[in-house]
């Protein structure tokens, strides 16, 4: 079905900084090969991740830095493996009776951590609340238009759509489409925003916010023998500097870094551990809005000499250390988009300026708020840099997350006039465009404008089948269409970066692509050395 | 007797009109800040969604009655719960208050056992002569050292060389104290370097004003030694000018201590509320900053309480 | 006080500073400090936000003394624009505190028990807020950069002054001379003006000196935390949080504004102590 094989990781393999840890790594390698997985001899592991997750709720959950944790407690109908393909999780099987029908076999001898097997009620009530428009989920739009959701006996379900919906397997695997414990969601015993409740391989036993949480294994959960750490505490360490310094120490045995510049590097004195930046689907972008009336980009010519102004090889150079790839609104590992044909995509100063002049705007000053990341100040003095170069001002400014937040994605029109964010790609090139569709997407109303014909391509795109002979051309045209419109740009790849105590684990396979930031991703099948 | 009172009564007043101030300002600063809660909790979601969720958390009503009903609660001991966790505030307090008092009295404690002996040695070193100059330089540069330059530095250091110390692993004291005090041990010492140098100088200065006195003389005169005099004059004397400063630094301690609680990853209160602020938590953070300056203005009033009683002529100055 | 008096004080403070060892070496130490990033744009150093200027995270060069950073950018040129945007930052917020501090204090103190009580309470307000919670409240109600550091600067800077102006002027009005003022008919703005004020301005001078250190300090906890000057400029506190990340392989990024920040506090300090010392002659050092 979908298209890229397992042969797409070694195409940009998975970029692996090994630190020689000395005699110790491979002793706790034959070590932890003899030990059988039993009850409570998996072991604990200590996470550190820099942003705590204030978001318990699945179906709402927005920022990556809470998927990551609730992956580790809920599971979907389908999951992807380590080159993002939909594999069997709830779901033990599922058939296509139509293009529009897709008929789910659930899991039933699954449980959720409380004991209770999953039943089929939960899978609809699930799927139904997700794309409830009450529910304020703004994932909703990425389940395609579901006709109805039914199941006709304990073990089966059925989803029908008005049209046919390519990415929905994909969608499926997303911590968004988390099948929730609906019995006692209705019954009133379990409120998602205030815990978490679901049949993944963990289950939450404390948690003091803004500091810790103690995960341990599920007992109950399906796959027999799994997990094999028994328990997981995830510490959260906002500054980079600290993370470092407990896996230096022995203290932390995973930490997870978001996009941090440098971090590579700054881990490369780090003695005895593993470093894994595995590509990923998630890809900055430059906003620049095209909306509010006291924005210059409301200037098509003006946000394309910005586009074209842009050094994006120096970006992943200079900001994140090499590591990453230039990219369009379809990134390189979904090989969907020839950026050779796009207009607006390659770096040329000259024509830049030539647009400048047409657009007629002259040579202006801009604001440009940006969130409290290192990242993002990063390549905002680089954009800077860029557009200096046609003779435009860039005005940086950052404030808190939340009130950047707001300014971006709640207020309509966004009282700013650039910015930068990242997107999730997901798995499936057809899903990000429907951020280009401000009447679909809702939070980018307020800087991308209505376009009825860049719409009808997102539409045809994501309503054609994977197999769909079609499905290419209209994925050229729809990337060319976003190249042109020029209101979120995108800039370049994404990559988060893992680094693990070599000797603490026998197994810790983390080599996979990521769509949906699932940084401790097959944590499950990990085993630790004796 | 009379005038004791009245002093007390004063200060309890005026310590509560402070405090009643206090809250309006946090409350009006915290709701001022652009992106309210649901907007950071579901930023994505629909309006009709984040005003359900208003309702459901008590933030809908106009901002003067949320306010009030606040007040009202604080006054009759409800914190309220947070935001995030749904969680009863004091209990989200309860296990972080510990962290920051213990680092603030550490702190303390570090800055005058290492503050006051180095100030009594420069001190009766004299003036004007090299001993005196280094103190000077010494006292200078720990004030002026920033804390989290010198925490960052500690974190290198520490992990890259195993020295005994631990950085931003938090033990609690009941689970294993050694481990407890050698992982608090660093983040006090970045704190106590301001307290260190500020003790020393204020020792020093009380050293000198008192071998200005006259039955210091005299008891020099009569043949005592220095160390003699001090151990019976100075302990008196320095008392109320290392209370001031102590008392100002203790309050710096309880709300200043974010950036190394943050660099140590120490799970106490400054670090907590900063983080809440960040969440748009709101009941959080106004109850932490509605603690912190009530422990600040406590301590200053029973300072002034305390000077009152000791000296009456202190009264004077706040009831002219 | 008049013009010539003012001169004729800062003469006699000038010979006492340097009659002093310490105080004269941090004097010269911070008036070098203070050249130098004056005359920084003229040197051939590179331009703050010149990136590229040499190689990412390069160390020792002639051309980048002080190495360069993350983006290629020349640390000195960086730090000496650091110090000016600091020195500057914390000297004219701390100007504000102190003249409104000085009005304030010495209006309420003058005029009116409840102006007086209204004053002191708003200060305790203050004082009682935790600094680094204040800064951050004010720097995200309104927007980051400049402007919002030097109001939080001044912000947390002021109850102090406003502390000490008030005690000093309870303290002048006490003395006989003013009574013997008001008696004898002296206008109410000569009281002021040349009875209170220069029995106060000593104080009103130490006190603007320290703080100017502790402004110091709180610009760079700000900037350390993100909250101060915006990208690409450079303070002494963004610089530490910048190179803080970078301390194990480019300790050149953090050491060096570490170090002439805390040398320009110190100095600075000193210099306070002197001055104080020269106005006080009850304190020595």
């Amino acid at each position: 079905m979908i298209k890229y094989q397992a042969s797409s990781i070694t195409r940009r393999d998975t970029i692996k900084a090994f630190i020689l840890g000395g005699a110790a790594a491979a002793v706790g390698l034959n070590a932890g090969a003899g030990l059988a997985a039993g009850q409570d001899a998996g072991g604990s592991i200590v996470w550190a991740k820099p942003l705590e997750s204030n978001l318990y709720d699945p179906h709402t959950a927005i920022l990556g830095t809470s998927w990551e944790l609730l992956d580790l407690v809920y599971d979907g109908l389908t999951a992807l493996d380590a080159n993002m393909k939909p594999v069997p999780c709830l779901a033990e099987s599922w058939e296509q009776p139509d293009p529009s029908t897709y008929v789910f076999k659930i899991r039933t001898d699954a449980k959720f951590s409380n004991g209770r097997n999953l039943a089929a009620e939960d899978v609809v009530g699930s799927l139904k609340r997700l794309t409830d428009p009450k529910t304020g989920s703004f994932f909703r739009l990425q389940m395609g238009k579901i006709k109805s959701i039914s199941s006709s006996d304990a073990k089966t379900v059925t989803v029908a759509f008005e049209e046919p919906y390519a990415p929905f397997l994909s969608s499926l695997a997303s911590s968004m489409a988390s099948i929730l414990p609906m019995k006692e969601l209705s019954e009133g015993t379990f409120d998602p925003m205030k815990e978490m409740l679901g049949s993944g391989p963990y289950k939450v036993v404390s948690h003091v916010q803004d500091d810790h949480w103690v995960l341990e294994r599920n007992e109950h959960y399906w796959q027999a023998g799994l997990p094999k750490i028994s328990t997981i505490t995830v510490r959260i360490m906002p500054a980079d500097q600290s993370r470092i310094a407990g896996l230096r120490d022995g203290s932390i045995d995973v930490a997870s870094f978001e996009a941090s510049p440098d971090v590579g590097l700054l881990l490369s004195g780090v003695q005895g551990i593993d470093v894994i930046q595995n590509p990923s689907t998630s890809v900055f972008y430059l906003m620049l809005n095209a909306v509010w009336d006291k924005s210059p980009f409301r200037n098509k010519k003006l946000r394309q000499a910005v586009a074209l102004s842009l050094d994006k090889q120096k970006m992943i150079e200079v900001a994140f250390g090499g590591i990453g790839e230039v990219s369009s609104v379809m990134p390189p590992l979904f090989k969907a988009c020839d950026v050779d044909g796009l207009q607006f995509y390659k770096r040329d100063v000259e024509k830049a300026k030539a647009l400048l002049k047409e657009s007629g705007v002259g040579k202006i000053k801009f604001r440009f708020d940006i969130g409290p990341t290192t990242a993002y100040s990063v390549l905002a003095q680089l954009i800077k840099d860029n557009v200096a170069e046609i003779g435009l001002d860039a005005e940086i400014s950052v404030s808190d997350e939340p009130s950047w937040i707001k300014k971006i994605w709640v207020d309509n029109p966004s009282p700013t006039d650039a910015s930068i964010f990242w997107f999730a790609g997901y798995s499936d090139p057809a899903m990000v465009p429907l951020w280009f569709n401000p009447q679909l997407a809702g939070f980018t109303a307020g800087y991308v404008p209505e376009d009825p014909e860049l719409n009808t391509k997102i539409d045809r795109a994501r309503g054609l089948s994977q197999d769909d002979p079609a499905r290419p051309q209209s994925l050229q045209s729809l990337c060319s269409a976003i190249d042109e419109a020029a209101t979120q740009i995108p800039l370049v790849t994404r990559i988060d970066t893992v680094a693990f105590r070599k000797a603490k684990f026998a197994k810790f396979n983390t080599a996979h692509l990521d769509g949906y930031g699932n940084t401790l991703f097959g944590v499950e099948q990990a085993e630790l050395s004796q | 007797m009379r005038g004791l009172v009245g002093f007390l009564l004063f200060r309890v007043l005026s310590a509560s009109v402070t405090l009643l101030g206090l809250t309006l300002v946090v409350f009006t600063a915290m709701h001022l800040i652009p992106g309210d809660f649901t907007e950071v909790l579901v930023p994505r979601g629909t309006p009709e969604f984040r005003k359900a969720l208003a309702e459901r958390l008590g933030l809908d009503g106009p901002l003067y009655w949320q306010y009030l009903t606040w007040l009202k609660n604080l006054v009759s001991g409800d914190f309220g719960a947070s935001l995030i966790t749904s969680q009863p505030v004091w209990k989200e307090f309860a296990g972080r208050l510990p962290v920051t008092m213990e680092l603030a009295v550490l702190s303390v404690a570090t800055s005058i056992a290492i503050g006051a002996p180095l100030g009594l040695i420069s001190g009766l070193a004299g003036t004007g002569r090299f001993v005196s100059a280094i103190s000077r330089v010494f006292c200078g540069f720990t004030v002026s050292l920033p804390d989290f330059f010198l925490g960052t530095i500690f974190l290198y250091v520490f992990s890259k060389y195993a020295l005994g110390l631990t950085v931003g692993d938090f033990v609690p004291l009941s689970v294993n104290p050694e481990a407890h005090f050698r992982g608090m041990a660093l983040p006090v010492l970045s704190l106590s370097l301001l307290g260190i140098g500020t003790v020393a100088a204020v020792t020093r200065e009380t050293v000198f004003t008192l071998s200005d006195q006259d039955y210091v003389f005299a008891a020099t005169v009569r043949g005592r030694s220095m160390s003699q005099i001090v151990r019976r004059h100075f302990v008196r004397n320095a008392s109320v000018p290392l209370l001031t400063v102590i008392s100002i630094y203790l309050g710096y301690l309880l709300g200043g201590s974010i950036l190394i609680e943050q660099l140590f990853s120490l799970p106490g209160i400054g670090r907590y509320i900063f983080q809440a602020v960040q969440a748009r938590d709101y009941p959080v953070v106004q109850a932490g900053v509605v603690m912190i300056a009530a422990a600040f203005v406590l301590t200053n009033m029973l300072t002034d309480i305390a000077y009152g009683v000791i000296d009456p002529r202190m009264r004077a100055g706040h009831e002219h | 006080m008049s013009i010539e008096a003012t001169m004729k004080f800062f003469v006699r403070l000038r010979r006492a500073m340097l009659s002093d060892t310490v105080s004269a070496v941090a004097a010269v130490v911070l008036v070098l400090i203070l050249l130098i990033s004056i005359f920084g744009p003229f040197l051939p150093i590179g331009k703050p936000d010149q990136i590229g200027f040499g190689p990412r995270l390069g160390g020792w060069s002639w051309s980048a003394p002080m190495g360069t950073d993350q983006l290629g950018r020349s640390v000195l040129a960086r730090v000496l624009q650091g110090i000016r945007v600091t020195f500057v930052l914390s000297t004219v917020s701390v100007a504000i505190a102190g003249l409104a501090g000085a009005l304030v204090g010495i209006s309420a103190t003058y005029f009116h028990r409840l102006a007086d009580e209204v004053a002191s309470r708003t200060a305790d307000i203050m004082f009682a807020f935790p600094p680094i919670l204040l800064g951050f409240l004010v720097v995200a109600i309104f927007r980051p950069g400049v402007t919002s550091a030097m109001a939080v600067i001044a912000l947390i800077t002021f109850p102090t002054m406003l502390r000490v102006v008030r005690a000093s002027t309870l303290s002048v009005m006490r003395r006989d001379f003013m009574l013997v003022a008001e008696i004898s008919g002296v206008s109410f703005v000569d009281r002021i003006f040349r009875h209170l004020l220069p029995n106060v301005a000593n104080v009103i001078v130490v006190q603007t000196i320290y703080s100017i250190s502790l402004g110091m300090l709180i610009e760079s906890s700000l900037s350390f935390l993100g909250l101060g000057v915006q990208p690409p400029a450079a303070s002494l506190g963004s610089l530490l949080r910048d190179g803080a990340t970078y301390l194990e392989i480019a300790p050149w990024l953090s050491v060096g504004p570490g170090i002439i920040l805390a040398l320009s506090i110190m100095s600075i300090n000193l210099v306070g102590d002197a001055t104080r010392s020269f106005v006080d002659p009850t304190y020595r050092f």
